[in-house]
């Protein structure tokens, strides 16, 4: 068992040359490397070297647990055992690893201070430096004398050639790996090798040989890093893709000559430039999008892919604070973005509110008076917890009609929330401020009333962002956070809601009832739960991680489902392990569940596409991802109390239907996943369905406490 | 041309102007459809008298109360009054609108979970709950709302027993400046009695408080008394919180609003005089903001509103079986619905008009109602226009108290039907058949 941390370590370093984190794609590398026994081994043993120096000097032990000191020892070491021969190259390995791995120490702490990734420069230097002292140390490989070029397609061998083994069957083997890792970055390297190929051949008229020798592999993995590592997957990250291979195939025609008069291989500096040249020269865009930079590295870019997608479509993040609708009740939006009224040009981004009485308008009697309108002097809140930097309370309230151009806003409170984000509730009712210059108020605190000052013809709420504290300021776009959409008898909770004029709306205002049915989810309170599906048992626990993030953990099969369990909102995140374990049940019935116990409320969910997809399909669709718009399944959620139990059903809709015609619309067909979800009061899940195109898997929790259990407990 | 209806003549006597000091002489509109469907269509098939309820307007008027505080406080319940109206139509109406239920009595527990409430939407009142309705709701998770020290302490006891830590409530009375005191239920807030009640509950440690709940009355035109209602009960949250760390999960107000019918004592009609809801809701929120509680641990305020939800909702139809001329001038009319089926009347100046067109002068008229009792008074002295044998009067604001309170007296009690949010009509209750009264009757084997 000792052992096998370590040749865990080895296979991730085979990985990390293609930028992944998988042992299997490690073992497909090692494997591939065999081919040239003597190889393999310098390799291995390089590796191993760097790996054992990082131990024995204490350097980061997750870095040495993910192959991050070792693969660029490895690169060498495949390097020494081309070039070099005899006992002589075995100790050059060694001492090469021990030298990478310091050298990988000490620039990962200086390159990381520029936010810059390491690359392989420490095997571009370590290398240069064994071809150096390979000659006078007599320990270097002779010349191949009966040089025949090897069979095979170019992109196979410059694959190969990469581990200095410019050979289909390895180039094949490279090619299976960066599939099993990542289609995207399979697709990217072929797309990368033909432009090179292009661009060699047809315009630069590189000789062929090179081309596979050299050029290939820096064109081609220039393109996988940008394209899919450092840019989120997309059609404008494939276009940098594809000029940052053009970009490396230029640096190889454009080094070569003077690589040549030097006497040294070019290698992969092309690629280790390529790369360093463009993510310095994008970080100073001033909008980071097409391509979006990676701001967390995951495992693959089908994750980069998937992460922002959530980000975008399932959470609709548009500023950095979490924004409530700044009042209470049910309101109707008057006025949007891009108003007829006011809300134009620089202050488009802004919102008006009022409320509809029961006969539909906004005031009762004639409406010739500000307190006939129903809004007048009702309470305005804090959208988002802040301190108070700009008051204004003594404006007179306006005469119906009236309008007060001199002091355009009327009575305000202008809020800073963080660094360039400040939020403005304006019109006010005139001495109704209930807060003080510089007090620290909390989301849904009462900072004053509805009312009628400024330029308001009649009582209603202003509401906008600004970046800067000046009154008048340009607005930038905010959207809500879990929204109430009323559409007649249905209620329809938005993630992140951008109002639009006459929607009738309010904030979810969560309760304690539906925190009795998921009290198993609070993190210290869960224990274990067992789960019978079909003839199997599995287990599964609530824990915390090391990062304070609470998780369901499959005891079973040793899949992670991570959650969050907030004051009014359980949201189910990442899974990742085996597919057979209930926690995928849970994560496709469960996305979220708002805690308020309203029984019209129904809300919609975005499901990864990975997580109603078979397996092939989803290894085929990987291929075409970053071109496509959207992926996923859009689901439809209600929950329903029924007895002590709380019943929560889901099923697909087409996406982007919302209103509630097409709502009945739609129902009648079949749809393709439908799930229900069974919570006892203060026992949490109890049972979970999902019928996924006509099939049908369920699980039951078994409640009855297993006493086998827990006597083996007691003994330990 | 149609030939214009019969008019009977009436003699009255020479009036200057027809104006008083309050303004112009009321006329009446006759009501001949509720809700679009016409109440002679009502009666033709399902006979006279008739209660009729609005769905509608039982909807509207939740939604009205339900947002007029929505927006003035952060969380809002309101639990269906059952002693208002238990039919099972209107309590459904309400719970599907999202409202729990407030029950004074084993029998309206229990008919409330008959009707699909879950326990733990349940709010109990009342003085009166003996020891096995109190073990069945503890189970259940309803919420017990303490009457006094004796019922304290038998909780404590059926608790311990049951070996549960059940969350309860605790009733208060309070003097509100202008209003006679209503004492008799819960333990006083000034006399110190509901600080002890709470130190006793603490030191009993086995109950865990988490309401208040105060009803200071009932009809309450003025919403200044719930002011001063929510403040009080709003301060003695704080102090329990500061002295036992209590954290409320609730502060209940009760009942009380007054609806749109006029007291039998009153002179403006109640229509101009009953405060909207939202003169409620700023009174009891302005009270609330003494809380010292942060913005998202706020107790949620209940609502025993029943009156006011469900009065304008109510109708009744009712024939008239004979005219009369009283001996001071006066006309009398008999009908076919008594104080037996709107007990109302005993408090209220019910407002009622004809159910079909008519023409000529309003004249003073009596309603009596069809007992041989001389009780039996609906109306005493109404300006109200000629009408004849066989037609019809509608009754309206009789949504509150009468389905409940209503006896089986001298004549049985008629059927009650709804006209459902889209205009269809059905039965809520059917009329009462001999054979309903009977089954429950026995003779004794002496007497066959």
């Amino acid at each position: 068992m000792a052992l096998l941390g370590p040749i865990r370590s080895l296979l991730l370093c085979y990985a990390q040359v293609l930028f992944s984190g998988s042992i299997w794609v490690g073992l497909i590398l090692f494997v591939a490397t065999l081919l040239m026994p003597f190889s393999a081994a310098m390799g291995a043993l390089c590796a191993s070297s760097a790996l054992l120096c990082s131990y024995l000097l204490a350097l980061e032990p997750e870095e040495r647990h993910s192959g991050g000191y070792g693969y660029n020892a490895l690169l060498c070491g495949l390097g020494i055992g081309h070039s070099c021969v005899g006992f002589g190259a075995v100790a050059l390995a060694v001492l090469c690893g021990g030298f990478c791995a310091l050298l990988t120490a000490a620039l990962r702490a200086s390159m990381g201070r520029l936010h810059l990734p390491l690359l392989s420069i420490p095997f571009i230097i370590v290398y240069h430096m064994v071809l150096a002292i390979a000659g006078p140390a007599g320990i270097a490989a002779p010349p191949v004398t009966d040089l025949v070029v090897p069979e095979g397609p170019a992109l196979l061998r410059g694959l190969g050639a990469l581990f200095f083994l410019p050979r289909a069957e390895v180039g094949a083997l490279v090619l299976l790996a960066l599939l099993l890792h990542s289609r995207i970055s399979a697709v990217l390297a072929v797309a990368g090798f033909a432009v090179a190929y292009a661009l060699g051949v047809g315009f630069l008229g590189l000789p062929p040989e090179t081309l596979v020798l050299i050029v290939s592999y820096n064109a081609a993995f220039a393109a996988v890093a940008l394209g899919g590592v450092w840019f989120v997957p997309s059609a404008s990250s494939w276009l940098l893709a594809m000029a940052g291979s053009a970009l490396a195939t230029l640096m190889c025609a454009g080094l070569l000559p003077v690589h040549q008069r030097l006497g040294v291989p070019l290698m992969v500096v092309p690629f280790n430039a390529t790369i360093l040249l463009v993510l310095l020269a994008l970080r100073q865009r001033v909008r980071d999008a097409h391509p979006k930079a990676v701001d967390l590295m995951l495992a693959t870019p089908e994750d980069n892919l998937d992460y922002l997608r959530a980000r975008l479509l399932r959470f609709g993040w548009s500023q950095p604070v979490r924004m409530r609708l700044p009042l209470r009740g049910t309101w109707i939006c008057t006025q949007g973005v891009d108003g007829a009224h006011t809300h134009k040009e620089r202050w488009r981004h802004a919102w008006d509110f009022e409320v509809l009485g029961p006969d539909g308008t906004a005031f009762r009697g004639d409406g010739s008076r500000p307190d006939q309108y129903y809004c007048f002097r009702l309470p305005v809140l804090a959208a988002a917890a802040g301190t108070v930097v700009r008051v204004e309370s003594e404006v007179p309230d306006n005469l119906v009609g009236a309008m007060n151009l001199k002091q355009n806003w009327g009575n305000l409170v202008l809020l800073q929330h963080g660094p360039g984000l400040y939020s403005l509730v304006a019109h006010l009712a005139r001495g109704s401020v209930k807060v003080r210059l510089g007090q620290v108020v909390q989301a849904g605190d009462v900072l004053g009333l509805c009312g009628s000052s400024g330029r308001s013809p009649q009582p209603h709420l202003h509401f906008h962002l600004q970046a800067t504290p000046d009154l008048g300021a340009g607005t930038v776009p905010c959207t809500f956070s879990d929204a109430v959409v009323i559409e007649g008898e249905r209620q329809l909770s938005h993630s992140a809601l951008v109002p639009v004029e006459k929607q009738i709306l309010r904030n979810l205002e969560p309760d304690e009832e539906r925190h009795s049915f998921l009290a198993s989810f609070a993190p210290g309170h869960g224990g274990e739960w067992r789960f019978q599906i079909g003839d199997r048992e599995e287990r599964v626990i609530c824990e915390v991680d090391v990062y304070g993030q609470p998780l369901l953990r499959s005891l079973t099969y040793g899949s992670v489902l991570r959650y969050v369990l907030a004051e009014d909102l359980l949201t189910t995140y990442d899974i990742s392990g085996p597919r057979r374990s209930v926690l995928y049940l849970l994560r496709t019935a469960l996305p979220r569940i708002p805690l308020e116990s309203c029984d019209p409320l129904c809300w919609r969910d975005l499901l990864p596409g990975r997580l109603v997809r078979p397996l092939w399909l989803q290894l085929l669709h990987d291929f075409v991802a970053p071109v496509m718009a959207r992926d996923g399944m859009t689901v439809e959620l209600s929950a329903r109390r029924d007895g002590a139990l709380l019943q929560v059903d889901s099923h697909s809709v087409s996406a982007s239907k919302s209103s509630a015609k097409e709502h009945e619309a739609e129902v009648e067909k079949e749809p393709q996943l439908r799930t229900r979800v069974l919570l006892a009061r203060g026992l949490g899940l109890v049972r979970i369905e999902v019928t996924l195109r006509g099939r049908t898997v369920r699980a039951e929790r078994i409640t009855a406490p297993s006493t086998q259990e827990t006597t083996q407990k007691d003994k330990s | 041309m149609s030939k214009l209806p019969y008019e009977r003549p009436t003699l009255v006597r020479h009036q200057m102007g027809q104006m008083n000091k309050f303004g112009r002489l009321q006329g009446m509109r006759p009501l001949t459809h509720i809700d679009g469907v016409a109440v002679s269509d009502l009666v033709a098939k399902y006979g006279s008298p008739l209660f009729v309820f609005s769905q509608k307007t039982l909807i509207n008027r939740y939604r009205e109360l339900q947002q007029a505080f929505s927006r003035r406080y952060a969380k809002v319940r309101i639990a269906w009054s059952y002693k208002t109206n238990y039919l099972e139509a209107i309590c459904r109406t309400f719970h599907r609108e999202g409202s729990w239920a407030e029950v004074v009595s084993p029998f309206e527990y229990e008919k409330a979970i008959r009707t699909g409430v879950v326990p733990d939407h349940i709010h109990w009142n009342g003085p009166y709950k003996p020891d096995a309705a109190i073990e069945r709701a503890l189970s259940g998770g309803a919420m017990i709302h303490m009457d006094n020290f004796d019922e304290l302490a038998r909780i404590e006891r059926i608790a311990e027993r049951m070996g549960i830590r059940p969350k309860v409530a605790l009733r208060l009375n309070l003097a509100i400046d202008g209003l006679p005191a209503w004492s008799r239920f819960g333990v006083n807030l000034e006399s110190g009695q509901a600080k002890e009640a709470v130190a006793r509950l603490v030191a009993g440690d086995r109950l865990e408080l988490t309401g208040l709940h105060s009803h200071i009355g009932t009809f309450i035109l003025a919403p200044e008394a719930y002011g001063q209602a929510a403040a009080k009960l709003a301060r003695f949250a704080n102090e329990i919180r500061s002295e036992h760390g209590i954290k409320l999960s609730f502060i209940d107000l009760g009942g009380g609003f007054a609806s749109p019918n006029t007291l039998n004592a009153q002179y403006l009609p109640g229509e101009q005089t009953s405060p909207s809801f939202e003169r409620y809701a700023d009174a009891i929120c302005d009270g609330l903001s003494v809380l010292d509680y942060p913005a998202k641990e706020l107790p949620t305020l209940v609502l025993e509103t029943g009156r006011a939800l469900v009065d304008d909702s109510g109708y009744l139809i009712s024939s008239v079986e004979a005219t009369k001329r009283l001996p001071d001038g006066r006309r009398g009319l008999v009908l076919d619905a008594g104080v037996n089926i709107l007990f109302t009347a005993f408090w209220y100046k019910h407002d009622v008009v004809p159910a079909q067109e008519y023409g000529g002068l309003l004249e003073p008229t009596v309603l009596y109602g069809p007992l041989c009792m001389n009780i039996d008074v609906l109306r005493d002295t109404v300006q109200f226009p000629a009408v004849s044998p066989g037609q019809k009067l509608v009754f309206r604001n009789v949504g509150a108290y009468n389905v409940t309170q209503w006896m089986q007296f001298i004549a049985m009690r008629p059927a009650v039907v709804m006209i459902g949010a889209d205009g269809q009509v059905g039965v809520i209750r059917r009329a009462e058949q001999l054979d309903d009264l009977q089954a429950l009757e026995e003779v004794p084997s002496w007497l066959k």
